[in-house]
């Protein structure tokens, strides 16, 4: 029925084992304005990055190696589409705009050099287990230590969750944040009735 | 991708789409940012039983098909919700299905479950049967769900469809029946189920709560195993 074991032995080969504890804590509540997030999302619905989890050229191999084996095992455009808003310069500079530089001051990064992307799930719609490659923040600063914070745009909402290693979060309350460390693996889902908008925040820490 | 339809600019409230004599028999809080809740406390106990063979057979029984049995489709034309090839508009989960699948964006392709219940357990039905004396025996059903990756379970509450179905009553009475759930194999990557604000994680095959009616829940599968849960509903036996 289902072929996991290349999605098996890519964890294996890393020795990823759920068994063992990660201590992750919340790290912060910023000061955001939730209804700001949701209504920036809608009002450039038509300019969002629509994409779903598949192998892309401008990924590295790492990440195109994980969506390969999640593809295989049944992800794809129906269980996996997300609308994201960031790339662009202009929705960077606006989104970072909406964060305010008290809230970079709080995370200890520069904004200048760092990527937002909010990222819309509808319900139905998973990010599969996965680690992340940095590429999008790569591209624009090049190779650095870079961290990658998980910020709650909404409060919680029934079927809305996120998993980093053995760390069930949920239950969140709107600007909650969390590190997810660089090599750890992560999944999300939307199994509610209502979007689901997070913020994620790339930078160096200084 | 393109959505066929606006997002709704106002918030879904579940309730809403919940049948009257649940929300009334089961008061609940309705509230997702409520912390001092009670839905934590509904862990019944641990189940003594060879999990692992029942988990591996079961499987081994999807494979013989390789086809999810269930998955939820909305049909735009005929303005029905379909539960697999079955419209369930006459059913008591149809507004919460709508609320769902309508204008909405869980479909048949992200909905997916395999199931095997009741005389399809075969030799595990009789064990199984017998784990809830407190059921009444004749109209018990027993279901086993095997969620692949990539599948989700929309939130929602209980209206016991197959139970109804199956005993061919025309309506259910919730204030006699139950469910329980237990989980067929440990905790992994990305296997989501919450139960009103309480985010199951960590648990073990074998664990067994009391899914009282009224709560919201629901479930997903963000990781690359199976999820395997079983569920008895049925009817109490000191009811009346």
């Amino acid at each position: 029925m289902l072929d996991n074991q290349y999605f098996k032995k890519y964890l294996a080969d890393r020795k990823v084992d759920l068994t063992k504890h990660l201590e992750l804590d919340k790290l912060c509540t910023l000061e955001i304005e939730p209804t700001e997030f949701e209504t920036f999302a809608n009002a450039h619905r038509d300019e969002a990055t629509v994409k779903w989890y598949h192998p892309r050229p401008f990924l590295n191999s790492m990440t195109n190696e994980q969506a390969i084996n999640a593809n295989w095992i049944g992800y794809k455009e129906h269980n996996t589409t997300e609308s994201n808003w960031g790339l662009d310069p202009v929705h960077n500079r606006v989104l970072k705009d909406m964060v305010g530089k008290h809230n970079f001051e709080a995370l200890g990064i520069d904004p200048e050099r760092s990527l937002l992307r909010l990222l819309e799930y509808m319900p139905g719609n998973s990010l599969p287990l996965h680690c992340d490659g940095f590429e999008g923040f790569k591209r624009l600063y090049g190779e650095g230590d870079a961290t990658r914070f998980f910020v709650a745009i909404s409060d919680w909402d029934w079927g809305h969750v996120l998993q980093v290693h053995d760390n069930m979060i949920a239950n969140w309350t709107a600007g909650d944040t969390y590190i997810v460390p660089a090599g750890v693996f992560h999944a999300s889902a939307n199994f509610g009735i209502a979007p689901k908008y997070t913020l994620t925040i790339t930078g160096v820490r200084s | 991708m393109k959505l066929k339809h606006p997002i709704s600019e106002t918030r879904l409230n579940p309730k809403d789409a919940v049948p009257t004599e649940i929300l009334e028999q089961y008061p609940w809080h309705w509230d997702p940012m409520k912390p001092d809740h009670t839905d934590d406390t509904h862990f019944m106990k641990n189940i003594e039983f060879d999990w692992k063979g029942l988990g591996d057979w079961a499987i081994k029984k999807c494979n013989e098909h390789l086809t999810p049995q269930k998955y939820w489709r909305f049909d735009y034309e005929q303005d029905a919700i379909y539960h697999a090839k079955e419209n369930v508009n006459n059913m008591p989960i149809k507004e919460q299905a709508f609320m769902a699948f309508k204008n909405n964006t869980h479909n048949e392709h992200n909905s997916q479950y395999f199931k095997i219940a009741n005389e399809e357990f075969e030799h595990w039905q009789e064990p199984l049967k017998k784990m809830f004396p407190n059921l009444k025996e004749d109209n018990m059903g027993i279901s086993l769900f095997v969620q692949p990756p990539g599948h989700t379970m929309y939130t929602h509450v209980d209206t016991y469809s197959s139970f109804i179905r199956r005993t061919g009553d025309t309506k259910a009475d919730y204030t006699v029946l139950r469910r329980y759930m237990a989980f067929v194999r440990d905790w992994d990557f990305g296997h989501f189920f919450h139960y009103g604000n309480h985010c199951f994680s960590q648990w073990k095959a074998g664990e067994c709560w009391d899914l009282v009616p009224g709560v919201y829940h629901g479930s997903a599968n963000a990781g690359m195993n199976p999820k395997i849960t079983i569920h008895w509903s049925g009817e109490l036996k000191d009811a009346r």
